[in-house]
């Protein structure tokens, strides 16, 4: 564990160096992101100006599921976005084969190796919104949140990192997998808004093919009503660890078949 | 005549680029209509509970509107930024400098080889959707060659805008080395203030008017406008005029940019 842990602080030193080189550009990335979200909640606004609820959701509530997508999203951006250059196109120019040669696993080397700045604009956004919804009477915490919100941000973030590592370990056979990644990760937009908005086919999918529903809607909706703790939290608990096994099982089997691209 | 045959291989270039990516814009695609699809279930639960008009639009309005502005943004999507900002930064610029062919012109080709097929492949069949949704809607059908052709017109203009913009934004990369950050910013600011994202007359009058005079209203609002009929003849004409405005002073703009740029231009050896 020590070891692991020196690994990684290393790894991360090497990343603050090129962030430094390139410091303007990863500034205004983390900023654009910031910029993206803020857009969106200037169109909400615009919508709560005539409206007074959205299929039966005041705007604190809207406010608060919207933030509450962000933060797991952006954990998730922010440690994990390695395996996107995997799947589109590590593997394919040859640059994966170093991984293997090294005495960590690759999976947990290719997530290690760095972190995403750009991602503390969604987390800093989610955050603030969350914060500020909350403080507006739709919540009332209980002491055991403290930990469990912090825990349910991190089986959320396992959901995205999950889907991630399954749809990334396809580009250990095929190549590459970028584009059905992306099609894959842009069904996360959904979970932006209350699910009841949208057609079943929509409901069923995020909440059973691509559980999406599960890193925003489902456990936002428990803690501002307390309801159905088991369906929405612990479904939410079931599926991050299923998934993240299966995840990790792919590319085991993945690595197993793994051919190298070529020079 | 002679002069556009030269670069013709560019289009031709950029129409076999784009089909040989043609996962990529598949990936694209399918991220660009579900965005859509998102902003027609939320706009559908909101006209659910104004009854009937929100701000002057329908929701036949809203969805016409959503459906064409996407469509748009397929029309007049340009590579112009990262081409140039790539070959800046790798040096291979110097090759296409040392070409007998203007390098706004080339790149434009480039962009318009690929437009061809994002065309025919995805804006027509979303036309074609767009017009049966509204038969569906109002019962006739309305198809309007005239607006169709007057659409596509602002929509040529609402292309150069934006490739123009875009070029000017790539030549930066002349000062910057790297571009990445910015052009993640510059396509944020472009989605919301071009009004494709939401309608401009839905922002407070304070903002709304002068956001319609800066060239990103002429980018999606102006075509979107016209083909959804809200424009009377002589605010049409006025909106064009606008566009025209815009094409010439970005273009001027990156000529000066890039006749200043080029003096910065230096290439590591290969």
């Amino acid at each position: 564990m020590k070891h692991f842990l020196k690994l990684y602080a290393t790894f991360i030193a090497q990343y603050f160096k090129r962030l430094l080189e390139y410091r303007i550009d990863f500034l205004t990335g983390a900023f654009s992101f910031l910029f993206d979200q803020v857009t969106s909640l200037v169109f909400i606004f615009i919508i709560f100006n005539q409206i007074p609820a959205l299929s039966g959701y005041p705007f604190e509530a809207i406010v608060f599921i919207y933030g509450f997508s962000l933060i797991p999203k952006g954990i998730d951006h922010f440690l994990t976005d390695n395996l996107w250059k995997v799947a589109y196109f590590m593997v394919r120019n040859g640059s994966f084969d170093r991984y293997l040669t090294r005495p960590i696993h690759p999976l947990l080397h290719v997530i290690m190796e760095t972190w995403q700045i750009d991602a503390l604009g969604e987390f800093l956004v989610g955050m603030t919104l969350v914060l500020y919804s909350s403080s507006q009477g739709i919540i009332t915490w209980m002491v055991s949140d403290i930990l469990l919100l912090p825990l349910t941000m991190i089986m959320a973030s396992l959901i995205y990192t999950s889907i991630k590592m399954m749809v990334s370990a396809i580009a250990l056979w095929t190549k590459r997998s970028g584009s059905i990644l992306q099609m894959v990760y842009s069904t996360n937009e959904f979970a932006k808004y209350p699910i009841a908005i949208y057609h079943r086919m929509i409901q069923f999918t995020i909440t059973y093919v691509i559980p999406f529903a599960f890193t925003s809607y489902f456990p936002a909706r428990y803690f501002m009503t307390r309801e159905n703790p088991w369906g929405n939290i612990g479904g939410l608990f079931l599926l991050a660890v299923t998934f993240t096994s299966f995840g990790v099982y792919l590319w085991q089997i993945g690595l197993r078949a793994y051919e190298s691209a070529g020079s | 005549m002679s002069k556009i045959k030269a670069y013709l291989p560019f289009a031709k270039g950029g129409f076999l680029t784009a089909i040989a990516y043609r996962t990529h814009i598949l990936g694209f695609l399918v991220g660009e209509l579900l965005f859509s699809f998102i902003m027609y279930y939320l706009w559908k639960t909101v006209f659910a509970n104004t009854g009937g008009t929100f701000l002057g639009f329908t929701f036949a309005d809203m969805v016409v509107f959503i459906f064409i502005s996407n469509a748009t943004r397929f029309l007049i999507h340009s590579e112009a930024t990262y081409t140039v900002a790539e070959e800046i930064m790798e040096g291979s610029i110097s090759m296409r400098l040392i070409k007998p062919v203007r390098l706004d012109l080339s790149l434009m080709f480039t962009d318009l080889g690929g437009t061809i097929l994002t065309f025919l492949l995805i804006f027509v069949p979303m036309l074609i959707g767009v017009e049966i949704y509204k038969y569906f809607e109002f019962g006739v059908w309305m198809v309007s060659p005239i607006r169709i052709l007057l659409f596509l017109f602002s929509a040529a203009f609402s292309f150069l805008v934006n490739f123009y913009f875009d070029l000017c934004f790539g030549f930066m990369a002349f000062f910057l080395k790297n571009l990445w950050g910015f052009s993640i910013l510059k396509q944020s600011m472009v989605n919301f203030l071009s009004g494709s994202m939401i309608p401009l007359d839905f922002l407070p009058k304070i903002f709304a008017d002068p956001i319609k005079l800066m060239p990103f209203a002429s980018i999606s609002y102006t075509p979107v406008m016209i083909y959804m009929g809200k424009y009377s003849s002589s605010a049409m004409l006025n909106a064009m005029l606008l566009q025209a405005f815009w094409v010439f002073v970005l273009f001027m703009a990156s000529t000066l940019i890039f006749a200043i740029a080029k003096r910065f231009l230096s290439v590591q050896g290969g």
